[in-house]
């Protein structure tokens, strides 16, 4: 008989408390405040930071992204990672044991736990008991507090994807449709689950990032290590640990730290804050237990160098910071940091491209002027609606004909528009100099010349209006592109339907 | 005769392995895929019997990754051995 649980002992972490855990709580009441405040920060006019996937766009601040922009999205997560290597490299679990939404939320769980069912003692001794009133009436308020806190959880994250205050409203009326509803529930279940009742065994036996932390941790990085070399023989005078076991009955993940360093530890450290405690109270040095470097603990049984000097002085703070490995993370941090830093700021608004329509090279169509089409791709990346503008440069006598006059892009609008530009012949030398009007002169077939956009965004226009009104401040962004303009193949005088419209002209 | 189940590993373990995986490449797949493919465009192009909304068409979406991940690594876990089914009589 196999149970779908690993045959698993229930732990019951001991409180306890201590610099380190003051830090801890502090790092993670600052993980909660962000997640659970975040979404309700308000931005000129709209939520801060939404990721609006029926509307297809992001907002993060003052910056939109667009679904086109998603290798920014997946250069940060790069970036994100990278940083989590830099810093286990650097100080060990840090992320794991401080920050960690698992690590997080089973805190708060626990707390909870603590609230209703009393201290680890107490929680042990109710589950060993027969069930009686009080023990119903503590663990039914538990579960209502944890499922409350739970369904909070939910409904903030499916916040951060459809504005929150609206989801909250149709919450409340029952209002939902069936997809949010079920993404609340989700993730409420899932944290329910994860937090309240998987805890310790998520790290152990689900989270990745605990099986190849092995590859980033080496002899320098931080970990937390029991000294082996000062504790033992253990209730002896000769050695300092007095096997009060505190440290083991405050571990969260059930572990005996002085057995080395173990794949279980999540590095919250609430084993030294433990030791500390118990050292100071039998009058002995501090520090027992410690953040330490591999190299740098004497001899916790895992590495005999440590014994020697010269090692111990290779593990000082700044050859810790500045080894190879921490280098060449930290360069290719800032590499990637910096690149998107300039692609972000660099983003073009408003973006052109200019595609020639390959079925015919021109068109005559009205007496004396040359048409050419071209199909325009314009996408507007600003977080307001633009009004564009086309013009031509480089092509003398040149105008735009729009086939639709839709000149206005709404914000994230890729919009294609197919135009026709029109100039006029160019005169054959002859007819330029009988003509008294002066005709343009095109140097070349096909003439190269430049289609330009100019975007006038409405918020910015609204808000500034007398910018607006002078016509020279109104133009934001501009774009442009060369492409190539078709005259007929001959442009000499024995082209008859040329100089023949031509003379009808003058 | 029966086919039997047999776990090298504890359930729990198992059970862990085939689906977390494929959740996070699931999430992953459907950024890459829905940042290039509006699902609202996608039912015009696929012969999809009925209108969808967008949050229905990235959560379908999710769950199909997910499920195409989570028989990716339940074969993994088969054929490295985790897994292993055998028939008795």
């Amino acid at each position: 008989m196999t149970a779908l649980y690993k045959s698993h002992e229930k732990i019951y972490p001991r409180e306890v408390k201590g610099p380190f855990q003051t830090v801890r709580r502090g790092a993670g009441a600052s993980v909660l405040m962000l997640y659970f405040l975040l979404p309700w920060f308000q931005w000129q006019g709209r939520q801060a930071v939404l990721f609006d996937l029926e509307q297809r766009e992001f907002h993060i601040f003052t910056i939109t992204f667009w679904p086109q922009d998603f290798f920014l999205l997946a250069w940060l997560l790069i970036i994100a990672a990278l940083s989590l290597f830099l810093i286990t490299a650097i100080a060990g679990r840090i992320w794991c044991g401080y920050t960690c939404p698992q690590t997080v939320w089973t805190d708060l769980f626990l707390a909870i736990e603590r609230f209703t069912e009393g201290n680890h003692r107490a929680r042990r001794r109710m589950d060993q008991q027969p069930l009686n009133a009080n023990t119903v009436l503590r663990k039914t308020s538990k579960h209502i507090l944890w499922a409350l806190l739970a369904l909070w959880t939910g409904i903030t994250f499916v916040g951060y994807f459809s504005p929150i205050s609206d989801v909250l409203n149709r919450a409340v009326h029952f209002e939902l449709s069936a997809w949010y509803s079920f993404w609340i529930i989700f993730y409420s279940l899932a944290t329910y689950t994860n937090a309240g009742y998987l805890r310790e065994q998520v790290c152990q036996y689900i989270c990745p990032y605990a099986r190849f932390q092995s590859a980033m941790l080496d002899k320098q990085s931080m970990v937390i290590a029991y000294d082996q070399q000062r504790g033992e023989p253990r209730r002896s005078t000769a050695g300092d640990c007095v096997d009060c076991g505190i440290c083991v009955s405050v571990c969260p993940t059930g572990i005996d730290i002085r057995n080395g360093l173990q794949y279980e530890c999540i590095g919250c450290a609430a084993c030294i804050d433990g030791c500390n405690d118990v050292m100071k109270k039998s009058n002995r040095p501090t520090g027992l237990i410690r953040y330490s470097t591999e190299l740098n603990s004497k001899d916790n049984g895992i590495n005999q160098e440590g014994n020697n000097p010269k090692h111990r002085d290779r593990s000082s703070l700044f050859s810790t910071l500045f080894r190879p490995r921490v280098v060449v993370y930290l360069a290719l941090w800032t590499l990637l940091s910096v690149c998107f830093i300039l692609f972000l700021v660099n983003r073009p608004l408003l973006t052109l491209d200019v595609i020639r329509d390959r079925s015919a090279f021109f068109y005559q169509t009205a007496p004396g002027y040359i048409d050419n089409h071209f199909l325009l791709k314009l996408a507007n990346r600003h977080r307001s609606a633009l009004h564009i503008k086309l013009s031509t440069e480089n092509l003398s006598g040149a105008m735009i004909h729009l086939r639709r006059p839709d000149k206005k892009l709404k914000p994230g609008e890729l919009l294609q528009l197919p135009i026709t530009v029109r100039a006029p012949l160019p005169m054959p030398p002859h007819a330029s100099q009988n003509s008294s009007e002066k005709a343009p002169e095109q140097s070349k077939n096909p003439q190269p010349f430049y289609i330009k956009v100019e975007g006038v965004s409405e918020i910015e226009a609204l808000s500034h209006p007398e910018k607006a009104r002078s016509e020279s401040n109104r133009i934001l962004y501009q774009q442009k592109r060369e492409t190539l303009f078709w005259f007929p193949k001959s442009l000499t005088p024995d082209y008859s339907d040329s100089t023949a419209l031509n003379k009808q002209r003058i | 005769m029966r086919i039997k189940v047999i776990n090298t590993q504890p359930w729990f373990t198992i059970i862990g392995a085939a689906v977390w995986p494929p959740f996070v490449m699931a999430s992953i797949a459907t950024m890459l895929f829905f940042s290039t493919f509006d699902p609202t465009e996608l039912q015009w192009v696929a012969t999809f019997p009925y209108a969808l909304s967008r949050t229905a068409g990235y959560s379908i979406g999710f769950f199909g990754f997910w499920l195409l991940g989570i028989s990716c690594s339940s074969l993994t876990l088969m054929l490295s051995g985790a897994i292993k089914v055998k028939q008795t009589q």
